[in-house]
């Protein structure tokens, strides 16, 4: 799922066909972005079924105003600008009628440990904590890694994605990245591993 | 974009972990594609600007975790009743909802009305200039109508008792037992009721209502507006949710009964008045009143469509 030129280049082609109504080439998006986004509304919903019911609104409402959006060189980006804008003016609903009812959700991305490998398959019990120490993250760095490691965007499609600037991208994923590495876990986990490798050989 | 996929990759190396995603599960894939596939066929083959289609939950009683209701809109258009009236009048689609079920539905400017059980509600078949955007309403209703410019006729919504005249805006409108109650949540909506006839006292009949305010109309046109800080509860319904604040078992009997059609009968008509409060989510009518038992201490039992309580 790498961001090559052929990847995006199919994307756009599939794209020009749904322009013209080709609900094929439309199936064809659908089929490749599918997994990504619906990850993506399931990590800022937290629901699973809010994500499909989210993902479906998506492509179908990206159907009904194609006409609108016209030519896009950036599909995957706008898929996912798309779908975060329309779940946040969701939850930004919610929270408006809901101010005296219960908790409010948030977007706010939660890593689980199944998602998380480490290198020394026998330290599976620090899989929980290194979801742990991502979960910690303030929100903003947390997405900034999930499309980043997760959805393999580059800094730019970040930016586009979260709508904010180029160089707030780079400074949240240093940020995070700052903190990840300081972290006493991390160099635990790595003189653990360290210490693993020695005893075998 | 090729430069930046290379610092991609040097940082990915600096992790000493690394991230896995979980496989696509291609069932849910395929099903979401259906339904995907559904809406815009739907869409394209309705006949030109008519009603936008009947929307109805693909799984009932499913996404109501406090879902605004637009999340849901896409998803099956049923089939519409068309009502054909004499030459002259327009023609209006009547949609119905049964005990225990709630549409969506999509009007044709976009706004959004959420059906609750047991109530129709009729919409001209074609929204024409001069018309005007008018809904009738029998039974419970809850609005998200969309903003339009001055010049495009207001939204109403008309019940046996009050007319609700709407500029964009959030609401609901309980048109049950010979009364209406509009609880506004968000915007403005000035009421006027309905057989009064001379123009002075029309004016004094109608009433703009603020939000946070419900809005109660009875049979005979007495009117009672109070302030209710939970105001967002009134339409709890819509997201599947019960939201009972110090409310007697009696009101709840009422909700009932308009809801899912089931009687209640108590064993001693003080029953009635135990207060509840507690909220509830997704319930049917069994989870319902398994929490009504255990609140009450009362032992429920459905015969024929009755709920029949005892204090044992």
């Amino acid at each position: 799922m790498a961001i090559n030129p052929l990847h995006t280049d199919q994307l756009y082609d599939w794209w020009l066909r749904a322009l013209e109504g080709d609900t094929h080439a439309f199936q064809l998006i659908h089929g490749e972005l599918f997994g990504g986004l619906y990850d993506y509304a399931l990590k800022l919903l937290q629901d699973s079924e809010l994500a499909d019911d989210a993902v479906q609104e998506l492509f179908v409402k990206i159907w009904v105003k194609r006409g609108v959006i016209g030519t896009l060189r950036k599909v995957k980006p706008y898929f996912f600008t798309a779908l975060r804008r329309q779940i946040l003016n969701q939850l930004r609903n919610l929270q408006l009628r809901e101010l005296r009812i219960g908790a409010l959700p948030r977007p706010d991305i939660d890593f689980s440990p199944e998602e998380i490998v480490v290198r020394n398959e026998e330290y599976l019990s620090l899989q929980t904590k290194i979801a742990a120490l991502l979960n910690e993250l303030p929100k903003r760095q947390k997405e900034v890694i999930y499309l980043h490691y997760f959805e393999e965007m580059d800094y730019a499609q970040i930016a586009e994605v979260m709508g904010i600037h180029y160089q707030s991208v780079l400074n949240l994923t240093q940020k995070a990245l700052q903190k990840l590495r300081q972290a006493d876990l991390l160099s635990v986990l790595l003189s653990l591993s360290a210490v693993y490798l020695a005893s075998r050989t | 974009m090729d430069d930046f996929s290379k610092d991609n990759q040097e940082e990915k190396n600096e992790l000493p972990f690394g991230f896995r995603r979980q496989p696509v599960d291609g069932r849910l894939q395929e099903e979401n594609w259906k339904a995907v596939e559904e809406a815009i066929r739907q869409g394209e083959v309705s006949p030109a600007p008519v009603i936008g289609g009947e929307v109805v939950e693909r799984r009932s009683f499913r996404w109501g975790r406090a879902l605004a209701a637009a999340a849901c809109l896409v998803t099956v258009a049923v089939g519409i009743w068309w009502i054909g009236t004499r030459t002259g009048h327009p023609e209006y689609s009547e949609i119905k909802t049964g005990y225990g079920e709630i549409k969506n539905i999509l009007l044709p400017d976009s706004s959004v009305v959420i059906l609750n059980a047991n109530s129709s509600m009729r919409i001209p078949q074609q929204w024409t200039e001069s018309g005007g955007r008018q809904v009738w309403l029998e039974g419970e209703a809850y609005f998200q109508v969309q903003k339009q410019p001055s010049t495009v006729r207001k939204f109403v919504v008309h019940t046996r008792q009050v007319d609700v005249e709407v500029l964009g805006t959030k609401f609901n409108v309980n048109a049950r037992r010979q009364r209406a109650v509009v609880s506004l949540e968000e915007g403005k909506v000035r009421l006027s009721m309905n057989g009064v006839v001379t123009s002075v006292m029309e004016k004094k009949a109608a009433l703009v209502m603020r939000p946070g305010q419900v809005a109660e109309v009875d049979e005979d046109l007495q009117t009672k507006v109070n302030e209710d800080r939970t105001i967002g509860a009134r339409s709890g319904w819509a997201r599947h949710e019960f939201h009972f604040d110090n409310t007697s078992l009696g009101e709840i009997a009422s909700m009932i009964q308009d809801t899912y059609g089931y009687d209640m009968v108590v064993e001693d008509s003080s029953m009635l008045s135990f207060p509840i409060s507690g909220d509830l989510r997704k319930p049917e009518l069994q989870d319902l009143l398994k929490v009504l038992q255990v609140s009450t201490n009362y032992t429920m039992r459905i015969r024929d469509k009755t709920i029949y309580v005892t204090m044992h």
